[in-house]
């Protein structure tokens, strides 16, 4: 039997139906359409959605699928539709609506906050508001304070709303799929630089995995552990997941084993995934690209407190965007940023003891 | 009424220094981000949003303004920026992210500050409406002069903001310009998409507001509208939606091949310099040769503003931390 | 190489690359080398400049890269082979 190596025809793939790897981008609206095709009840709403297909592709191609009536192009009042989709969603329907950047709820909280929120608990249950909001989140492109932020933490302040972020096409795609059947209020938060839209660099390669076509769930409230480890615990939101997988990398070259840890899912947490991280490594870095102070670093580090402050062997370090605006100018942007060599840093000074 | 020729030959050279910007702005956008895009790359980073085609409006309302008048406006700032004489230099150096721009570096081209000429520019669509507001009613109370204008786009008039900013101003008679651009377009919106009525200046007296909606992208026309809407606001007599009709050549952002734009709407996309630059000549008011001395003169004023912001340093990264509290 | 067998092959288009001069790269191959594919099957994602474009199998059969991800890339350059 030759030893060379196989030519591609002889691949033992070649009955199969070949596994497919996709963006984040695609696998979400591979949901988005299924779910849209086998109810009437679900349909989409934005601002250049139907015709363009979002700023950053979250409706590509729907519009011209299911037309202008299920894919509806709102002007720029988000006030006022997001309102409408609220009502829309307490009579019935299943609005999935898009907000391009995480930064314009400043102009419609009160519709997002107050109102579709607390609908349920205020009505005493009589209104569910089934209403998935999209979003983009995240920085590292250079486009200022106003257009880079990620605002885990607001969304998830407030009650009433389930908040989740996946970082790879397989948990998009799933989670996409488990938002749209929920009967509460979600809101679905990408970082547009692992959403794979090609016009925001490179694709990150550990945001693309295999996608199943068939539909599929993946439950909220469970983290995803990405790799195992035992002496640091590596626990992310966003593209710091990412950022930690390379900070692993090298800190295995280093000898220290580092589990990451993507919570993936804010609203509801998962307390008890990240204690049971936390209680085998016994070091914690939290690396999220919110701000700082008042967010998910501090939650994450309350939760492990509350449960058993003793399984700490070290002192807990956060990896955040400082409590600054975040700055146009590139090297002032990227010292701000929760990047890899920060990560490494961080997971290095809970090695070194209290 | 009359427009004096100085008036008419300056209109000129500001759209002329406004298009030669944002025409070199374009060329260093590019570099880097090729063959694969990213916004992040380059010596000109971000999201940038060119003023080609609505150079007039800029270069009209600015024309007759008052050194004591001020402006908000919003992510599509260029052309507004160079007919309100902020520092050519200090501007491409901010968009460059230089430690000699004008934040230091720390806004870049949708966050445009200048004080020191009453100018400034932030992202959110229409949260200058407001702070605009703000500043007329601040020399109200201070009895002192100064008209505010803010500055948006015809997809922005349905923020609630605008509504309610309108309301304000009306129901105390500020001395207050909303400047509507009317490009027709909304990142890939068309205005008959998204607005319900042909012209929101027509909305002026509901809200205690006169208005006037100017055509042709015709910088004459434009600056004739402005002092009409400034003798209003400066006599007390109140706000104005002034609404003007212009055109937006280039996309909605550098890398927006903007192929929704079809058709008829693709008739009326037309350049309004040459149209201008023709008329001026056969006006008498410059000459061919008159004319091109202006653009060699604004070309290098261009050109070492952008070898300015090339050679400037960028910011330490205590940039970064110092600057978010007085 | 077995009898009846075919290789097709894909290469980077006038669509991809309209104008002389222009470039762009692969972004992303949804499918593996060796891996079957159907004519039309969406395969992989071609930017040039911000527009990002799908490109289809050309036929049914065995995929072969030969375009890795961002190599720039000029019209007519070879991006993969179909063995039918």
């Amino acid at each position: 039997m030759s030893t060379k190596e196989a030519a591609p025809w002889e691949s033992p793939t070649m009955m199969a139906e070949s596994s497919r790897s996709l963006t984040i981008c695609r696998a979400q609206r591979e949901a988005v359409e299924w779910e849209m095709a086998n109810s009437e009840r679900v349909f989409m709403m934005g601002e250049d959605v139907a015709g363009f297909g979002g700023v950053f592709g979250t409706a590509d191609g729907l519009g011209d699928k299911f037309g202008a009536e299920r894919v509806i192009d709102m002007p720029i009042s988000e006030t006022g539709w997001i309102g409408m989709a609220a009502g829309a969603a307490m009579e019935g329907m299943r609005p999935i609506i898009e907000l391009a950047y995480v930064d314009f709820i400043g102009v419609c909280f009160n519709a997002i906050a107050n109102h579709a929120a607390k609908t349920y608990f205020m009505s005493g249950g009589q209104y569910k508001v089934p209403m998935v909001l999209i979003s983009g989140t995240g920085a590292g492109y250079n486009n200022a304070a106003q257009h880079s932020q990620c605002l885990h933490a607001t969304l998830a302040h407030m009650p009433g709303i389930k908040v989740v972020s996946p970082t790879n096409a397989y948990d998009a795609k799933g989670m996409m799929h488990s938002a749209i059947r929920d009967d509460n209020f979600v809101i679905f938060l990408v970082h547009k630089g692992a959403s794979g839209v090609g016009f925001m660099g490179p694709l990150v390669k550990t945001s693309i995995n295999e996608v199943p076509r068939e539909d599929y769930t993946v439950p909220f409230g469970k983290v995803r552990v990405y790799q195992e480890g035992t002496d640091v615990s590596l626990v992310c939101v966003g593209l710091a997941v990412h950022q930690a997988l390379e900070s692993a990398e090298t800190l295995a070259g280093m000898g220290i084993s580092a589990e990451v840890v993507d919570l993936r899912s804010l609203v509801p947490l998962d307390r008890e995934g990240i204690i049971e991280s936390v209680s085998k490594t016994g070091r914690l870095v939290v690396a999220d690209e919110d701000y700082h102070s008042y967010g998910v670093s501090g939650e994450v580090f309350a939760s492990v407190i509350e449960h058993d402050a003793s399984i700490f062997k070290a002192a807990p370090q956060r990896v955040c965007v400082p409590d600054v605006s975040i700055p146009f100018s590139r090297p002032l942007e990227n010292s701000i940023l929760p990047l890899a060599d920060r990560i490494t840093a961080a997971a290095i000074k809970t090695m070194e003891g209290k | 009424m009359t427009i004096p020729t100085n008036i008419r030959r300056s209109m000129y050279e500001t759209m002329v220094r406004s298009r030669f910007l944002d025409d070199s702005l374009t060329e260093q956008y590019w570099i880097g981000k090729r063959p694969v895009f990213a916004f992040g790359a380059g010596p000109l980073p971000g999201e940038l949003h060119t003023s080609h085609g609505q150079e007039p409006v800029g270069a009209g309302v600015c024309a007759a303004l008052s050194d004591d008048d001020m402006i908000t406006t919003g992510h599509r700032p260029h052309h507004i920026a160079v007919a309100r004489n902020v520092d050519l230099k200090k501007m491409a150096a901010e968009l460059f992210g230089k430690k000699a721009g004008l934040s230091g570096g720390r806004g870049g081209h949708m966050h445009i500050y200048d004080k020191s000429v009453n100018f400034s520019s932030s992202g959110i669509i229409a949260e200058g409406l407001g702070p605009a507001a703000g500043m007329a009613f601040a020399r109200k109370m201070q009895k002192k002069p100064g008209v505010a204008l803010s500055f948006l786009g015809d997809g922005a008039v349905n923020q609630g903001a605008f509504h309610e900013v309108m309301n304000i101003v009306g129901l105390q008679k500020l001395p207050f310009i909303c400047v509507i651009e009317d490009n027709k377009w909304a990142v890939t919106t068309h205005k008959s998409m998204s607005t319900a009525i042909e012209r929101n200046s027509d909305r002026a007296p509901n809200y205690g507001m006169a208005g006037e909606f100017v055509q042709g992208n015709d910088p004459d026309l434009i600056y004739a509208a402005a002092q009409r809407a400034l003798e209003r606001a400066r006599s007390g007599g109140g706000g104005t939606i002034l609404e003007i009709e212009t055109v937006r050549l280039s996309g909605h952002f550098m890398g927006d091949p903007a192929g929704y734009i079809t058709g008829k709407d693709e008739e009326y996309q037309i350049d309004p310099i040459p149209v201008y630059r023709s008329r001026l000549i056969e006006d008498g008011v410059i000459s061919e040769h008159e004319a091109l001395d202006i653009e060699v003169r604004v070309r290098s004023e261009v050109d070492a503003a952008i070898n300015f912001a090339l050679e400037a340093d960028y910011p330490g990264i205590e940039d970064a931390l110092n600057c978010t509290f007085a | 190489m077995s009898e009846g067998e075919n290789i097709v092959e894909l290469r980077v288009s006038e669509e991809c690359c309209p104008q002389d001069g222009s470039s762009g790269s692969i972004v992303l191959w949804v499918f593996s080398d060796g891996a079957k594919v159907n004519k039309g099957d969406f395969i992989a994602e071609f930017m040039l400049d911000k527009v990002t474009l799908e490109l289809e199998a050309p036929a049914t059969g065995i995929l072969k890269i030969e375009l890795e991800p961002e190599v720039e890339a000029r019209r007519g350059d070879l991006v993969a082979l179909i063995y039918t």
